[in-house]
């Protein structure tokens, strides 16, 4: 690529840089990267870089810029650049992408034109003032000292005047002008030889007294005798504050604008006779005009000269060549007749009339000769009459059609790039295939010029098209069904191959859906199809109200986005198929889980209920087997007192477990009323009560430090009962008992461990220890009837928690026992004894005050 | 199955009675008369087999008709779940009565419902007593209750009936 390109962020730090713009500064990218923008631009530039940043911060529109760029070698180039914004993927801005043009050239040619042509002005001007003010040389002098100042771009011109030795100033402007000596001064030394003196720099010019510069703050100098036929009168003189102020061009403008005074002095001192006057003036112009034919004539750009209506009076070679015609054959036309239609009322409104300024650029487009479209960046200057109107216009013509194309190709990449980040962000998004649709609309209807644009998608094993998602003259379209039929015939629907109808007017029998486009006064019409793994899915239609109104290029966008978006659809869809199987899924399990929750709560209420009624029967039964034992068991034959014995313990040992179930039902009904329990009193109240219970028997305790858990203390005082109680049942065959609890602390979840050195069971019946009335030993070895251990599951289940056991025949037992709650600090850790621990503590909020 | 009506003694109407036990199934009554008899076999106790005929029987209605104006029994052993109207609902009739809501009422029960249980109390029951399986232990809670109430607590003299 030829242009450069450079990416910045809003801190205006260069992020990217390509080869091109590389070598227009001479830097390689590695020294720009991460610097400031502005610190490459020539400092005169800055103000106006900085003002269009203030002006893009506020919102404003972006607009080209033009400025300088000081290169690795010193050296200044002129860019043209066009700015775009760059975004995130969240639309946020992160800074510009410009496109840098390298116009020096044109510049400087525009530049030398200027001159040319201010010169040209100077002269008309000067003529002016010397007809005007007749003989008052001091008004024509002091015209003449303006033009030379502005021309030459110096600090202040002087005009002295020879007298014996001394050089008089008759006029001066912007410094100070003391008389000088003949003898010793650069004025002096133009008068001597005649001829034009340049000095760069006072303070190393070896010819003149530096110290008299320096007061006067002079650097540069430009000094021009005026002579008549026969002498020199005096000099012409522009100076500078600054070093190499002036150039070649400058001292060709100086000396122009001194053979011009020359005269006009000659004239004013009567020394030449009106004749010999015009001979002079005439030979200036000559002069001039020379120059100028000579500069444009070798100029790169195409340069016009236009009468006021816009008549061509002059082009150049160049111009000539871009648009394709013969030199003569422009002469006598408006250049309004090679500039475009759309570009025509802009061009009309700014290259004549009142708005035609100096220096002003605009970019236009030209119809060369072949009808091939040609883009120029247009400066044009007025040229003004006598009288200060403006005659015609000098305009010149940069080629930069290539720019343009670059330009546009860039734009349309960073759509078309646009375009594909929004598939994927519908794809991830999962949007449905109507959003994934109504995005891409969005994009394409900016990037190729349709009054309507669709996307359908067919069924055909239905024969169902649907349109999913459209816009309309703007707005956007519902969706709708349609018969497949009313589309083109399946054989062609499912072709893949894009299809383009210049008109369908011109159709002979037209499917309906044409009829009606061709009804909404459409007229052309560009179908692509959507194909995902090489079967099409449907198709995007882009239709315009101009016959032909596609070109090429509007096919390969819509091709472009017909890939990611059949991608992007087909995914939705998946996603919308997965979404509803996944919701009924969840439906399903949802069911599925309140049915299991009622049925729970069923089993409960049935558990608790059954448990309950229980009891009545069974008080009278054990009520009356009693009665009859302690009323008539002296009446009783032995058998039959057996018999009433059996009974009653029979009945016993229900109540026992119907009382467990109670128990056992009552954990899974009651709410867990969770707070700090200090599990260190709460086993040693426990202890202390098993202890008397185990009477006469050597049990030795080791109670180890253990931690304060968020648990419910009542449920907890039963678990843990359970457990320590059971140790000291199953060591009971020993002679010396050994029972310790410790804490444990497993996957985050704490909790006690109860080991003892009783009879232990065997690994394999681990499983069934914690089953309702699961016993693993027989009433006459231990008594118990197998609910303790289900309640404590239970218990730890309820807190979250588990309870699990490891053992061996005759080596003792463990019981791991968790509550889920993570240690609760020390906040609570004096209470959890039990006995004498009453309301909850979310019971203090409930009392109201008083 | 109907309890006979002779099970109330013959001069019901009028005279004076200690306990009232307001109980349907029968195995309950003996059950429950049997350690009352053993405590005090002098004790007037009279049993009420559902709901309506308690109150009946405490505020002089119905057959009791001319009971109105009868001394209170000093102990009214209430169970929850009775025919026609529940244990809450005589306790609540009760209660709603100037004349007898100052009737000593214990409620005797197998339930176990800690909302039943501040119902009761907060229907101004004097005391609420779950019943024990064993029948052992039965029988002591029973002799405790009508040891405390019969021989220990006095209660307030009903206000008298108004004047027509």
């Amino acid at each position: 690529m030829r242009e450069g390109v450079i990416a910045y962020d809003m801190e205006r730090r260069l992020t990217f840089i390509n080869p091109a713009f590389e070598r227009l500064t001479g830097y390689p990218a590695d020294d720009l990267r991460e610097q400031d923008f502005l610190h490459h631009i020539h400092h005169e530039d800055r103000p106006a870089i900085l003002a269009e940043w203030d002006h893009l911060a506020q919102g404003g529109a972006l607009r080209d810029q033009e400025y300088r760029v000081i290169t690795r070698s010193g050296q200044t180039r002129w860019c043209s650049s066009s700015w775009e914004p760059m975004r995130d993927e969240s639309g946020r801005q992160i800074g510009y992408l410009g496109t840098e043009f390298d116009i020096t050239e044109r510049k400087l040619a525009e530049e030398a034109m200027r001159l040319d042509t201010d010169l040209f002005q100077a002269v008309l001007e000067v003529e002016q003032a010397v007809s005007a003010a007749g003989l008052d040389s001091e008004t024509v002098m002091r015209a003449i000292a303006e033009r030379s100042k502005g021309l030459t771009g110096a600090s202040g011109a002087v005009i002295e005047s020879l007298e014996g030795d001394d050089l008089v100033p008759l006029v001066h402007i912007g410094t100070e002008a003391p008389r000088l000596k003949v003898s010793s001064s650069l004025s002096g030394i133009c008068v001597q030889t005649g001829e034009l003196q340049r000095c760069d720099d006072t303070l190393a010019d070896t010819r003149i007294p530096h110290q008299l510069y320096r007061d006067l703050g002079i650097r540069s100098i430009l000094v021009v005798p005026l002579k008549d036929e026969h002498r020199t009168l005096g000099v012409l003189k522009v100076v500078s504050i600054e070093a190499h102020a002036f150039t070649d061009r400058d001292a060709k403008a100086l000396r122009l604008l001194g053979g011009l005074m020359g005269a006009a002095l000659a004239h004013a001192a009567a020394f030449e006779t009106r004749q010999s006057r015009l001979e002079e003036r005439t030979s200036a112009l000559q002069e001039s005009e020379q120059r100028f034919k000579q500069l444009i004539d070798v100029a790169q750009e195409g340069i016009w000269v236009a009468d006021d209506r816009g008549v061509i009076t002059y082009v150049n070679q160049r111009l000539a060549d871009l648009l394709g015609y013969s030199n003569g054959s422009l002469l006598g036309r408006p250049v309004y007749d090679f500039i475009e239609s759309d570009s025509r009322p802009a061009a009309q409104r700014t290259l004549t009339g009142r708005a035609l300024r100096p220096g002003q650029n605009q970019d236009l487009r030209f119809r060369r000769r072949d009808g091939t479209k040609l883009w120029g960046l247009v400066s044009a200057s007025p040229i003004l009459g006598k009288d200060g109107a403006t005659v015609g216009s000098v305009g010149m013509v940069t080629d930069i059609t290539e720019r343009k194309r670059t330009e546009d190709q860039l734009r349309r990449s960073a759509d078309r790039l646009g375009m594909l980040h929004d598939m994927d962000q519908a794809i991830l998004a999962a949007q449905s295939p109507s959003e994934v649709g109504r995005a891409a609309m969005g994009r394409i209807r900016r990037m190729v010029p349709c009054q309507r644009c669709t996307v359908v998608l067919f069924d055909f094993d239905r024969g169902e098209a649907e349109l999913i998602a459209g816009y309309s003259s703007g707005a956007q379209m519902a969706s709708t069904s349609y018969p497949l039929g009313e589309f083109s015939a399946p054989e062609v629907l499912q072709r893949n191959s894009v299809r383009y109808i210049e008109d369908l007017a011109g159709l002979e029998d037209p499917p309906p859906i044409m009829r009606q486009l061709l009804a909404e006064g459409l007229r052309s019409l560009l179908s692509a199809p959507l194909m995902v793994e090489g079967e099409v899915i449907g198709e995007i239609n882009l239709a315009s109200s101009a016959p032909a109104a596609f070109e090429p290029e509007h096919r390969d966008i819509a091709l472009e986005v017909t890939s990611p978006l059949a991608i992007a659809i087909q995914h939705a869809r998946l996603r919308q198929e997965l979404s509803y199987q996944t919701g009924e899924l969840e439906r399903k399990l949802g069911e599925r889980n309140a049915a299991l929750r009622g049925a729970t709560a069923e089993v409960e209420t049935l558990l608790h209920s059954v448990s309950h009624d229980l009891r009545a029967p069974l008080r009278h039964l054990m009520g009356f087997s009693r009665m009859l034992l302690d009323d008539h068991g002296s009446e009783l034959k032995p058998g039959a007192l057996h018999y009433a014995e059996r009974i009653h313990q029979a009945a016993d040992r229900m109540a026992t477990l119907v009382e467990d179930l109670l128990n056992f039902s009552r954990i899974g009904r009651q709410a867990l009323l969770r707070r700090g329990v200090g599990l260190m009193t709460l086993v040693e109240d426990v202890v202390d009560q098993l202890r008397s219970s185990a009477d006469g028997r050597v049990i030795e305790w080791e109670i180890d430090e253990l931690p304060t858990v968020d648990c419910d203390l009542a449920l907890t005082r039963v678990a843990i009962t359970e457990l320590i109680a059971n140790a000291v049942k199953f060591t009971r065959p020993l002679q010396r008992a050994t029972i310790r609890v410790r804490a444990v602390e497993v996957d985050g979840q704490v909790g006690i461990r109860v080991e003892d050195n009783g009879v232990g069971f065997k690994m394999a019946y681990a499983g069934k220890l914690f089953t309702m009335f699961q016993r693993l030993h027989r009433p006459d070895e231990f008594e118990g009837n197998g609910a303790g251990l289900a309640i404590v599951q239970r218990i730890a289940h309820k807190h979250g928690g588990r309870v699990w056991a490891e053992s061996e025949p005759d080596a003792g037992a463990t019981f791991y026992l968790t509550l889920g709650g993570q240690q609760a600090g020390q906040r609570d850790s004096g209470t959890g004894g039990g006995a004498g621990r009453e309301a909850p503590e979310v019971g203090a909020e409930d009392i109201p005050p008083g | 199955m109907t309890a006979p009506r002779t099970r109330l003694p013959a001069d019901p109407l009028t005279r004076p009675v200690d306990i009232l036990l307001v109980e349907d199934n029968p195995l309950e009554v003996e059950l429950t008369l049997r350690p009352l008899r053993e405590l005090d076999a002098g004790n007037r106790i009279e049993v009420a087999r559902d709901g309506e005929e308690a109150l009946d029987f405490l505020l002089g209605r119905g057959q009791f008709r001319q009971r109105l104006g009868a001394p209170l029994p000093r102990l009214i052993l209430l169970d929850l779940k009775l025919p026609k109207l529940d244990g809450v609902e005589v306790l609540r009739g009760v209660r709603a009565n100037s004349r007898t809501c100052v009737a000593p009422i214990v409620v005797l029960t197998s339930s176990t419902d800690p909302r039943e249980v501040a119902q009761c109390y907060q229907l101004g029951a004097n005391s609420w007593v779950q019943k024990p399986v064993r029948y052992e232990e039965f029988s002591r809670t029973i002799q405790t209750i009508a040891r405390y109430w019969l021989g220990v607590n006095q209660s307030p003299t009903p206000a008298p009936l108004p004047v027509n």
